[in-house]
């Protein structure tokens, strides 16, 4: 770990205590939703198309309907009708299709029976008759003058002059210095100009999409399912239905995974108005075959970009041109990719144009850090490219160039305090840095940026009769905020971590808590956790006063104990323990809530170095070593934050190398399993060696950064830079897979270009 | 309170291009009223998905959050979960 800045002294915060859920999970004893089953279950399938882009224009249920064990079945017509302009219009007609289906996979029917073969049955008894229309998979295709609109009603947003027909383009951001472009490019020894293409990817998490759901006679019902959010499973079901979120309650589940492709609904309004029309509860589980077709796979895009840099290394413009696929939905790849492509770096000129397209995919969704690794990909590139063309060293361009404190973003506010030249140096200083390498091997540096969010958070603490505590908050646990929000609560109240239960509650047991997305949950939540612990050790000075005989301004709250402070002589110091024993005496039970809209999340930066050892016969790369640096502000529970980055790096190495959706000329995925579309595995990857630096976020009581997503940014480039380093090859289209990287090699001439 | 607006480059339409301008309000609402009158159309872009940054504090949902004299107020393209751009981000 590098510690970068003077920071308190912590007991708790900053240990390593073994994780509360952690004997659950490693015992399969943690129930997933997948894992809950009820009296009189019923069992949910979902019909979906067959066709990328069609008109339905009949539904027939009834033979299914008739079958053995059949108990429900529903369409769009189950739904109240949605309308364009709706706030969620895309979301609604995303988890049903109404009069078109815009993937194939999209879902246009489902039924609910005693088995799960029943039900498979009856899906393929309902009769859906389809126009097919001619379907958009390409950015070409979409782009194109002739290309048939997806939707009647997308006018592109933020076209100037403003859109009067409609097209596949849902938005247009742009953003730029103000300044001569003409001139900034003028002031540059070396220019280059360089395009990129990727393909769409999935998370890839390990659970499937899954849930419960009951609703009884009343008309209420209760969900149990995985999701990163379980509040906005209940508002996007309820809307979806026409209900009040009252009458949903929503039972988090654990989670094998989401890494943002679970911050949406898909089964969950479906289990719901099945289980109401059949009046039992509705199990859904999808198959992976169901999981790649049908939900959200990160953008592709096609990336064209131009920089302009003086022959001493500093870059002087930038000319960003984004397109964005966003699958059969407008969506903010675009956008997020322009918010991040020149973030990292000092450049006085520059002009950013990024469009989202839509095409007749499956609807995209948020994947750590969106839209940020494919920018990176180009950006840290080309720094690559012009460091060799300029003769200077990588490390040094971008010390060079570096954002740091006070500089303005690309949007213009002056960076806070911000610790990306930190993360640099400690790549710089750290062995791997300088260490050998081996026959057909190649290093790779890249760096990479993300914003974090903040939004709502609810805790609240509970004093339990011997002491002990239990923290209960709205966010999911998806890469250990358990243990966390355990060890500021320990730390704020002087009780050891085990000694504190920290609960993910449901939607009926704890305050509002938006979606655990944005690398927030350790960051907001857990000042919620800060705050209710503060108003819990005040509560506790209060009750002591009482027990001593005191005045509350006379008893301290010291590292666990409350202490007398006064001159009225001596008193015996008061534990948590003592004061709780006595809690119907003075006042009744000790609970202390907080609750908030987090503002101040730190942006997050991250280096990272990568070994690769290139096969020149067939094109395979193996990672042979990996370090990655990144700021965490504190490192709350440092193995957690350890296990993010190598998370992210594990991700962004198959993204490098191996991960594409392939369609065929009908729009069909052909890849929808893990046998075809290839995830890195524990075999494929060396020991990550993760660097904590620690430049504290002033926000956060305890300087927290948001961790779960900066370290998916760098590694797409780093390993393309590596690759280069090892065969002297530019490979600017992903996968890097061993085809491409064969064909590149060829090219060359051969390995290294010889 | 008389503060100091900057505007993100996406942000420029109704101000025919300009980046910085002076404004008044007690709050980031009245602010916003504030420029709507100066630049008819600017605060329905304002309110549209927005945040602001003040003094280095990144706020997502500023509406009601108060204005010293003198601050500078940064309007950006919202990244909070929730907005009107669907997806956002994860971990």
């Amino acid at each position: 770990m590098t510690v970068t800045e003077p920071k308190p002294r912590y007991k708790y915060v900053g240990t390593r205590p073994v994780r509360h859920d952690g004997l659950e999970k490693v015992t399969g004893r943690a129930r997933f939703a997948a894992d809950l089953n009820m009296s009189g279950q019923l069992h949910g399938i979902v019909v979906r198309s067959p066709h990328a882009h069609a008109r339905i224009t009949s539904i027939d249920t009834s033979q299914a309907e008739a079958m053995p064990g059949v108990k429900a079945v529903i369409t769009g017509d189950d739904f109240p009708a949605v309308e364009p302009g709706h706030r969620q219009y895309d979301m609604c007609v995303n988890v049903i299709a109404r009069d078109k289906v815009f993937y194939e996979g999209h879902a246009v029917a489902a039924v609910a029976a005693s088995t799960r073969d029943q039900a498979q049955a009856a899906a393929a008894a309902v009769k859906v008759e389809y126009e097919v229309l001619p379907a958009v998979l390409t950015i070409d295709q979409a782009l194109a003058q002739d290309a048939p609109v997806l939707h009647a009603h997308m006018m592109t947003a933020g076209a100037n002059p403003p859109a009067e027909e409609p097209s596949n383009i849902s938005n247009i951001t742009r953003f730029s210095s103000g300044t001569d472009m003409d001139a900034g490019f003028a002031e540059a020894d070396l220019v280059i100009e360089r395009e990129f293409t990727t393909q769409p990817v999935h998370q890839g998490y390990i659970e499937p999409h899954a849930c419960v759901a009951d609703t009884g006679q009343d008309g209420h019902t209760t969900i149990w399912c995985s999701s990163q959010g379980h509040f906005n499973v209940r508002s996007s079901t309820a809307t979806l239905l026409g209900w009040e979120n009252t009458r949903i309650r929503v039972i988090p589940a654990e989670i094998g995974g989401g890494f943002g492709g679970k911050t949406t609904v898909y089964l969950e309004p479906l289990a719901v108005a099945l289980s109401a029309k059949a009046g039992r509860p509705v199990k859904m589980v999808m198959t992976r075959d169901e999981v790649f077709r049908a939900t959200g796979p990160a953008p592709g895009t096609k990336l064209r970009i131009k920089l302009g840099v003086q022959s001493d290394g500093s870059l002087v413009a930038g000319d960003a041109y984004l397109i964005y696929t966003n699958g059969a939905y407008a969506g903010p790849g675009g956008l997020l990719g322009a918010m991040t492509v020149f973030e990292s770096y000092k450049i006085e000129h520059f002009n950013i144009e990024a469009l989202d397209v839509v095409i007749n995919t499956a609807r995209s969704a948020a994947y750590r850090a969106p839209a940020a690794p494919l920018t990176a990909f180009a950006m840290e590139t080309m720094l690559d490219e012009i460091a060799t063309e300029l003769g200077i060293d990588a490390m040094e361009l971008r010390l060079k160039n570096a954002v740091t404190e006070g500089d303005p973003s690309t949007m213009g506010f002056p960076f806070a305090r911000i610790g990306f030249v930190e993360c640099l140096e400690a790549v710089r200083g750290h062995p791997h840095f300088t260490a050998p390498l081996g026959p057909n091997q190649g290093r790779g540096l890249a760096a990479g940026y993300w914003f974090n969010i903040g939004e709502s958070s609810s805790a609240t603490v509970n004093l339990n009769e011997d002491g002990t505590a239990t923290v209960v908050t709205g966010s999911p646990d998806i890469g250990g905020s358990r243990a966390s929000m355990a060890l500021m609560a320990a730390e704020e109240l002087g009780i050891d971590p085990h000694d504190i239960r920290p609960v993910v509650g449901d939607t009926e047991a704890v305050g509002f808590t938006d979606t655990t997305e944005g690398s927030r949950a350790t960051f907001a939540t857990g000042m919620a956790v800060v705050e209710a612990c503060r108003k819990m050790v005040a509560e506790l000075r209060g009750r002591a006063a009482k027990m001593m005989g005191a005045d509350v301004d006379d008893v301290d709250w010291v590292d666990g104990q409350a202490v007398y402070t006064g001159s009225d002589g001596t008193k015996d110091p008061l534990s948590v323990a003592a004061i709780c024993a006595k809690a119907k005496r003075t006042g009744g039970p000790l609970t202390a809530t907080g609750s908030l809209e987090a503002h101040g999340a730190g942006p997050g930066f991250a280096v990272h170095l990568c070994d690769v050892e290139v096969d020149q016969e067939t094109g395979v790369v193996r990672v042979v070593r990996y370090t990655a640096s990144q700021d965490a502000g504190t490192a709350i529970h440092p193995s957690y934050v350890e296990g993010q980055i190598q998370g992210g790096v594990a991700q962004g190495v198959g993204w490098a190398l191996n991960e594409e959706y392939i369609y065929d000329s009908d729009g069909v995925m052909e890849n929808p399993s893990f046998l075809d579309y290839r995830v890195p595995v524990a075999s494929d990857l060396p020991m990550i060696d993760a660097i904590i630096v620690e430049v504290p976020n002033p926000a956060h009581p305890y300087g927290v950064r948001g961790v779960g997503e900066t370290g998916i940014v760098p590694p797409i480039p780093a390993v393309a830079n590596a690759i280069y380093n090892a065969t002297g090859c530019r490979i600017r289209d992903l996968p890097m897979s061993p085809i491409r990287v064969l064909e590149a090699i060829t090219a060359n001439g051969g390995s290294n270009g010889s | 309170m008389a503060v100091r607006v900057h505007l993100s480059s996406n942000l420029r339409g109704p101000t025919g291009g300009l980046a910085e301008l002076e404004a008044e309000g007690a709050t980031v609402g009245a602010l916003i009223d504030d420029l709507d009158r100066r630049y008819p159309g600017l605060g329905d872009a304002l309110r549209a998905g927005v945040s602001v940054v003040i003094d280095g504090l990144l706020i997502a949902h500023p509406e009601y959050e108060p204005l010293a004299d003198g601050a500078q107020v940064y309007f950006v393209p919202q990244t909070a979960g929730g907005s009107s751009h669907g997806w956002v981000c994860c971990s």
